[in-house]
């Protein structure tokens, strides 16, 4: 066993074999799911039921969920529900990131009355269950006329958007050493440009991991836009169940195109912003 | 805002100028009854610096000197305006600084942890504070200093890629570059090697003469003190102990602290009791007898006697009678460890060059009465 590995390479022991396998295991099973909706999504309407995996494909059904068909179907235009999505998770995340920078800020360098109770508050929004807050907003939205608009959308996204944002960037500024901002005071800049041109560059890759994470999570969202949109600001993921029928025929094969074609929008995202999202999640880039 | 506003323009100063525009006048920095209680929510208050009082001379080089967590670190930054004064007042000049913000301070700051941005290659960093203040010529004047700190070759590289030593002097030269006329250094060569320490502890020095910066140095490293300090400020528990020139602190140190932290090879302190027979004062260690210079104490007075092994005398009829333990031949002394009975610290005694000991022999030695000091055994203070 002596010969010399090059770097990357790995010495072929049983117990590297097994986790080789039990890895690949893991990724079968995980993806299964998603190869189950592609096939199904490749089927046609009379073999959408069956099981076998000998069909004849068709790519049919992503027309379908596009076009005046699928419309006519839900009564709701999927394009049109995918651009919501677009509106209020992008609004959404946006929002967030310019409230939640400086409140991270804030709660990363400053140890202040009742801040850990303040951020302790702010994560109590992802515990809570949203079925748990889901009526009394639904009275008040309809009461204030919020319901079914994007700017009420983006309100109430933001239990979901925004402490994610602030947990994970708090974190990256507690990282980032507070004399960097220092020796920028020392010079002569003022605390606004020792942030602004410190430690917000600095915190770019976290800003890019956090804010495509709340946007993934703002996307998957299912309950807010449920109940609280009907047809002007309601999103894809209310729009994929429709195919589903309610009470009508139900159309697993449409389901699962809409499904695909609702998860590419965040999947391109994620693929665009990689780079940072590597350093981002990595850590490594604030410590120099 | 320019460097030359704030300091009023003075006839004099010991150096030539290089720049006229470089040249920053020498301040003095004034402390008073300065006091730094820490005061975090559910923890109780920690008082790191008690009450500090100490006059700097202008374009002196001081040094604070103590164990790590005796309040150095929290002195320096709060002359630097980056931590808030509990109580007292700084003054530079004679202008209280105490609420002015860090960047009208006018001070330069070498952080221990190096504060180099990594987006930035080295020039960069240099020339970062200058661009605040919009100094002409920066580029000329990073290379300059780049030359004279050996770092000519660092200059395009990012911080991530140097060597803790080289991002030292990346850190050392950010804060020399504005020339500020008052210079706060935390520990700025700790992580050089030994020879580039010593190159870079002369550099700093002749920098600091050439341009008269008023500096701190802070540093838990005795011999970095004593070879670049003016003047050693040795603190402890958030108190100066002493304050003086190297040649006071070590022929001269106020308690058992000083003289414990000072000096190399460390000072032996063991116990004694005062024996007073008229005016003659004597200490008692084990069966032996040796001569203070100490007058004050009374008869049978337990102390604590301090003698320094360079001050040790061998080959004497009367003092300590112990037997050697291990003998190391420096080559220009030697360092006999010496057992003395009736006391349970190992003595260490310098020998002069061309003697050799070995284990077993019969040593006797005592040092001359002003060299042997002697400290209340409680309190650590000395006694005269
Ligand atoms: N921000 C702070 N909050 C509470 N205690 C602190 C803080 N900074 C430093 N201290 C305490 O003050 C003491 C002195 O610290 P410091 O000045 O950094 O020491 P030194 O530089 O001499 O090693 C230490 O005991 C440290 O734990
Ligand atoms: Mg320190």
């Amino acid at each position: 066993m002596a010969t010399e590995l090059k770097p990357g390479q790995k010495r072929l022991t049983p117990g590297a074999i097994f986790a080789d396998i039990a890895i690949v295991a893991w990724f079968v099973f995980a993806l299964f799911p998603i190869l189950w909706m592609l096939l199904l999504a490749l089927k046609n309407d009379a073999q959408q039921t069956s099981t076998y995996f000998a069909f004849s494909p068709t790519l049919e059904n992503f027309g379908t969920v596009l076009s005046q068909r699928g419309t006519d179907l839900t009564s709701v235009d999927f394009k049109s529900a995918i651009l919501m999505s677009i509106l209020n998770c992008g609004g959404a995340v946006l929002v967030s990131l310019l409230i939640g920078i400086p409140a991270a800020y804030a709660a990363g360098r400053y140890r202040f009355k009742g801040s850990e109770d303040l951020m302790f508050n702010m994560l109590s929004f992802r515990f809570a269950p949203e079925l748990m807050v889901i009526v009394p907003l639904f009275v008040i939205y309809t009461q204030i006329g919020l319901f079914d608009t994007v700017f009420g959308m983006i309100w109430v996204l933001q239990l979901v958007t925004m402490p994610l944002i602030v947990w994970i960037l708090r974190s990256y500024f507690e990282d980032m050493p507070e004399d960097l901002e220092q020796a920028a005071l020392l010079d002569g800049y003022t605390r606004r440009k020792a942030f602004t041109m410190v430690a917000l560059p600095l915190v770019r890759p976290g800003i890019a991991a956090a804010a495509l994470l709340s946007f993934i999570f703002a996307w998957n969202n299912y309950v807010f836009p449920l109940i609280l949109s009907d047809t002007a600001a309601s999103t894809v993921t209310v729009a994929i169940t429709k195919f589903l029928g309610g009470g009508g025929q139900a159309y697993y094969n449409l389901t699962a195109a809409a499904a695909l074609i609702g998860a590419l929008p965040p999947l391109v995202l994620a693929l665009t912003i990689q780079r940072y999202l590597v350093q981002g999640l990595s850590f490594g880039a604030v410590k120099g | 805002m320019s460097t030359a506003a704030t300091i009023p323009a003075g006839a004099g100063g010991h150096a030539t100028p290089r720049r006229g525009a470089g040249r920053t006048e020498p301040q003095a920095l004034t402390i008073r009854n300065v006091r730094k209680v820490y005061a975090s929510r559910g923890r109780e208050t920690f008082e790191a610096v008690k009450g500090m009082d100490m006059n700097i001379r202008p374009g002196e080089l001081i040094s604070l000197l103590g164990p790590s967590g005796c309040g150095k670190t929290t002195t320096l930054r709060m002359i630097a305006g980056l931590e808030t004064i509990t109580s007292g007042d700084i003054l530079i000049g004679d202008r209280r600084i105490n609420d002015l913000p860090p960047g009208k301070r006018n001070v330069g700051v070498g952080f221990e942890s190096y504060a180099l941005y990594p987006p930035l290659n080295v020039r960069e960093n240099l020339a970062y504070g200058l661009k605040a203040r919009k100094v002409a010529g920066a580029e000329a004047q990073v290379d300059d200093l780049a030359r004279r700190l050996e770092m000519t070759e660092l200059l395009d590289l990012r911080p991530a890629s140097l060597s803790s030593g080289q991002k030292q002097r990346v850190a050392l030269a950010r804060a020399l570059i504005r020339q500020p006329p008052v210079l706060l250094l935390d520990e700025p060569l700790g992580h050089l090697d030994a020879s580039a320490r010593q190159r870079v502890r002369r550099e700093l020095k002749l920098l600091q003469r050439e341009f008269g910066y008023t500096t701190i140095v802070v540093t838990h490293d005795q011999l970095e003190a004593l070879s670049l300090s003016d003047r050693i400020a040795v603190m402890n528990g958030g108190i100066i102990q002493q304050f003086g020139t190297p040649d006071e602190l070590f022929d001269d140190p106020a308690n058992q602290f000083v003289a414990d932290f000072v000096g190399e090879p460390g000072i032996n302190l063991f116990p004694g009791v005062v024996r007073r027979d008229g005016g003659r004062v004597t200490v008692r260690v084990g069966d032996d007898t040796l001569v203070p210079a100490a007058s004050t104490p009374a008869d049978g007075r337990k102390v604590v006697v301090g003698m320094r092994p360079p001050d040790c005398v061998t080959g004497v009829e009367r003092g300590l009678r112990g037997e050697v333990a291990v003998f190391e031949d420096l080559l220009e002394y030697g360092l006999a460890t010496v057992v003395v009975p009736g006391v349970d610290e190992r003595l260490v005694v310098q020998t002069p060059s061309g003697q050799a000991w070995s284990g077993g022999d019969a040593l006797t030695f005592t040092a001359p009465p002003e060299r042997v000091y002697l400290f209340d055994a409680e309190t650590g203070d000395r006694l005269r």
